[in-house]
Order: structure tokens, then sequence, then C-alpha cells
């Protein structure tokens, strides 16, 4: 891949002698083209602490002026990038309607499943069966569904479901899964007209609370960085 | 082997498909739907450049005695799909039968109706 | 932005499970993840590219391409790790097609305090982007990809690695640099 470049790795870092006591400082290797500042630190880190909190900032790097300045050298970079961070690229608005565009046409349809009538032959893809049955299974509290493979049962019309969980465990497992049998084989009956014959339900993860990405324009400059 | 005449014009089906209460659109098949998806212009008008015919197969039976027609529809939530979908059976089962009685070749003519797609209404309505 | 939520009875699932669905077909849990990291990939794509038209294109095909790939993808990367690695790789070959240096938008003149008038700080903030924006597309590429994604992004060290394959070291190498040449580049804006 082009993104290796030969320069990447400063090669034979020498340590630097000063300030071994420092302990902030002990394990800092300086990168290529790094700088010491006249208090002992590195330039990057110093900048890499200011921009990427890590590692925490100490009572060095708050009191220091060498370090300060060295930050206060990237505040007009910090702005511009603010401002860049914000803007919404162009062309966004159309590109997801684009994109589902074509998905939807190269529509993934899987096997074809019989729907319960025994004399007309009617049938259903199971990609458009498994997600009405993932919206039976998430409407039970604490349970998403991951995955849901259908597969005809037998010589008649009978279908059977197999399908991974989500699962808080705020509550029993078995009668969760329960539950999420007793939705799915009512919401074949109802929405589909499927004759479900088994359900097999395996918990696959836990569900944990989810916080849904952080609204646009609000990136990082604090925090996280590693 | 009985000659049985020219196929019913997957028209025929396709309107009576789409007549069905719930019936949202025909599913194209693969070719036909990729083209018109990877064609430059703005997806609004995809929907429309792909007629509902792409949806409708038409096969003569093996035994020579009529047509096998396959129907592909993706249906909006709200309607129970085995009812729609034997309702989609017998509207295009009895508009190809009575066209063919107009057009003098009464034979028999058997469906498969395939759903494809189930739609949440408020979030797709290009169907 | 889309409305998130409202009409998207998925929109509160973790990436994981989404692509999970998606990889069995289900276009409307896709849709929800093309909705959710539209933004940070078409970003990505047009200051790796600089024109809209290049971006565009890159985050689509890199879209289209996870789709058909999914089925196959056992989620070893987080999906969002994932997408960022197709889209850098479809921008790394559309540069490559590309041989002639792309045209530079105009680029705004930066406001000269000096002038009748003190100038708006908007006609300035637009300066500064400007002139960032015009020291990005001078960088070398696998310093402004670091760049991009640490910065604008926010993505940890640990996953710019993973998307562009790289040690974390290396990096951090790379971030170091890149902000030492964009402080410079700005610094004659003073």
């Amino acid at each position: 891949m082009a993104l290796d470049d030969p320069n990447a790795q400063p090669s034979e870092p020498p340590r630097n002698p000063g300030r071994p006591d420092d302990p902030a400082f002990r394990d800092a290797v300086p990168l290529a083209g790094d700088q010491v500042l006249p208090c002992g630190r590195l330039l990057s880190q110093a900048w890499e602490q200011a921009q990427d909190g890590m590692p925490a900032a100490d009572a060095h790097a708050t009191s220091c002026p060498h370090c300060r300045e060295a930050v206060e050298g990237l505040a007009r970079l910090n702005v511009a990038t603010r401002a860049l961070r914000a803007k919404d690229p162009p062309g966004l608005r159309a590109l997801a309607d684009r994109v589902m565009s074509i998905v939807r046409a190269e529509v993934r349809l899987g096997r074809l499943l019989p729907l319960a009538d025994t004399v007309l032959d009617l049938r259903i893809a199971e990609s458009a069966a498994a997600k009405v049955m993932r919206q039976a299974a998430d409407t039970v509290p604490g349970t998403r569904a991951a995955t849901c493979r259908l597969a005809p049962a037998g010589e008649g019309t009978g279908v059977q479901v197999t399908m991974t969980l989500a699962a808080a465990l705020d509550r029993p497992l078995p009668e969760t899964v329960t539950q999420v049998r007793r939705s799915i084989i009512h919401a074949a009956g109802q929405a589909l007209g499927m004759a479900v014959t088994t359900v097999d339900i395996t918990v696959a993860d836990v569900l944990e609370p989810f916080a849904p990405p952080a609204p646009a324009g609000s990136g990082p400059t604090t925090g996280g960085g590693a | 082997m009985a000659a049985i005449g020219t196929a019913p014009p997957p028209s025929v089906a396709a309107e009576a498909a789409l007549a069905v209460p719930g019936v949202a659109g025909l599913q194209p098949r693969l070719a036909r739907s990729l083209a018109a998806a990877a064609s430059p212009t703005r997806p609004e008008t995809t929907a429309q450049r792909i007629p509902p015919e792409a949806g409708v197969r038409t096969d003569q039976m093996p035994d020579g005695s009529g047509w096998h027609i396959e129907v592909r529809c993706i249906l909006v939530e709200g309607h129970r799909v085995v009812e729609a979908a034997r309702n989609v059976h017998d509207q295009v089962r009895a508009a190809v039968l009575s066209y063919l009685a107009a057009h003098g070749a009464p034979v028999a003519v058997t469906v498969t109706v395939t759903v494809t797609v189930t739609r949440i209404v408020v979030r797709d309505h290009a169907g | 932005m889309e409305q998130p939520g409202l009409t998207q009875p998925e929109g509160d699932l973790p990436d994981g499970l989404l692509a999970a669905r998606a990889a069995e077909g289900d276009d409307d849990a896709f849709a929800v993840l093309v909705r959710r990291h539209s933004r940070p990939l078409l970003g990505l794509a047009y200051y790796m590219l600089g024109s809209p038209q290049d971006a565009e294109e890159a985050v689509q095909d890199a879209f289209v391409s996870a789709w058909r790939r999914l089925p196959e993808y056992r989620q070893a990367a987080e999906f969002r790790t994932w997408m960022y690695r197709i889209t850098v790789n479809r921008c790394l070959n559309m540069r490559h097609r590309r041989s002639p240096p792309l045209p530079l938008d105009a680029v705004a003149e930066p406001a000269t305090g000096d002038e009748a008038g003190s100038p708006a700080r908007a006609a300035e903030e637009d300066a500064e982007v400007a002139a960032l924006t015009c020291a990005l597309r001078e960088m070398d590429t696998g310093l402004r990809i670091c760049w991009i994604l640490r910065e604008l992004q926010g993505l940890p060290y640990k996953e710019i690695a993973q998307v562009t394959r790289a040690s974390e070291p290396t990096v951090r190498g790379r971030l170091f640099r890149a902000r030492r040449l964009l402080k410079e580049a700005m610094a004659p804006w003073r």
C-alpha cells in the first residue's frame, strides 16, 4: 500500500541525556524531526499531551512556560482545524440516497421460502422474512436480533428459524429467549402468514447501552488519544 | 406439442399485480436493475426507468399446455404478506386468462408469486 | 444531515448488529450504516482527493463494495475501521489513476487587516480554512491521511494504525510531522 513511507520510523532515535528524573520524560522517544524544548521535554510530547490528552497532562505540562509556548504554537492551526471540522463536505446530502439506490437494486434475496398456503405457489425471500422476524425480536425489551436464517422444514410449507441475539443481562436469559420465540412465531403467523415449525435462538452477545455517534461537527481535540 | 400461440405480454400481469393493495412495485431481475442503477442519472429517476414488466417472467410450461408466470413483488408493510400474495396470484391469473381468451388462445396458466421485499412506507416512498 | 432515529427503528443499534443484518441482505440496516458513516468518510475522501465529484465517487464505490463484501466480512475489524480502510484504498487508487496534480479549487486570499474597514470574522475564518486546505493538499498522502483521521475525525491512534496498516509509533511520527508542517504552512498568514 502506498502509505508505507521509508521515513516513517526514526532511525535509532538518540535517547536524550537531560532530565532522567522526570517520569513523564523517561519513556519518551523522540520522533523523526523532533525537538527538545529548553525544559528537557520533547516537542512531540508536549503536543500529544495537549492535543490528544495522552498521557494525562501532568503538573509540569500545565506549569512549564516552554511547554505552554510550544502548545500555543498550534493555536492558529487548531482554530482552522475546528472550522474545517464543522464544514459538511460537499455532496453529503445526495450521497446516501445514491448509495442506497444502487444497494436496493442489488438486493440479496437469500433462499425462497414457502408462505403458508398449501394450494398456491406463494413464496417470500429469506431476507424479507428475516427482516420481519428481527423486528419481532427487537420488540422484546432488552434484546436485539443479529443474524436470522430461515430454511424449509420438511415437505410442507413449514419453515425453521435460526437466530442469534444480543441480550441485556438485567433479566434471566431463558425468559428472554422464550419471549423472543413467542414474538417470532406470532409475527410469522400474523404479519407474514408463514408456518414456523422451530425457532433456534442463541444469545451470542451482551447488549450494551448504545449511544449513537456524536453529532456532526463535534470532533476531537481533547482526550481519547490512545 | 400443441401450438399455444404467442406469450401473453408481461405488462398484462404487471398491471394486474400493481393494482393489488399493498404492492409497492415489482422487483426487476438483477441485470436490469444494475444497469439502471449504474447509469449516471439521479436516483429519483431510476425507479421510473425500469418498466414494471421487468418483474414478470413468462415461461412456456414444460408439457406445452400453457404458460407459467412468475411475479416478483415488493410489498409495503401493514398488509399480511400471504394474503397480498394470494391476491396478486388471483388477479394476475385472471388478467392473463382473460387476455388469452380475448386473443383466441385459451390455454392453462399457472402463477408463482414471490415476495422479495417488505418496505416500511414512511422511509421509502420510491415505490 | 439526515434526521436520526425518527423514521429508523434501527437507528439506535450498534454497528456490529447492523453489519450482521446487512450481511444477510437487510438493506434497511445498511441504510442506517450509510447515514451514520457518510459524513466522516466523505470528509476524508474530499480532503484526500480535493474534488467533490471524485470524493463522492470514492465513497459511493466504497459503500457499494462494502455491501457486496459484507457476506464475507467476519467482523474481524470494527465496521467503521473496515469502512475507512476500503475508502482509503479507493482514494489511493483514484489518485494513482489521475496522473496530473488536481487543480486547486479557488482558494480565497487571506483577508488583510489594514484594508478599509475591519475584516469580517467570517472572511478571516474562510481564509484560515483555505490556507489549511491548501497546505493539506500539498502534504504527503501518508501524513495527510493520519492527520485527517486524527484531527478531523477523532480516531484513536490504534484505529488509525489499523486503517493505514501501519504501527502505532509510525502513526504518531506521521501525525507529529503533519502537525509541524501544517503549523509552519499556516505561519505566513499571521
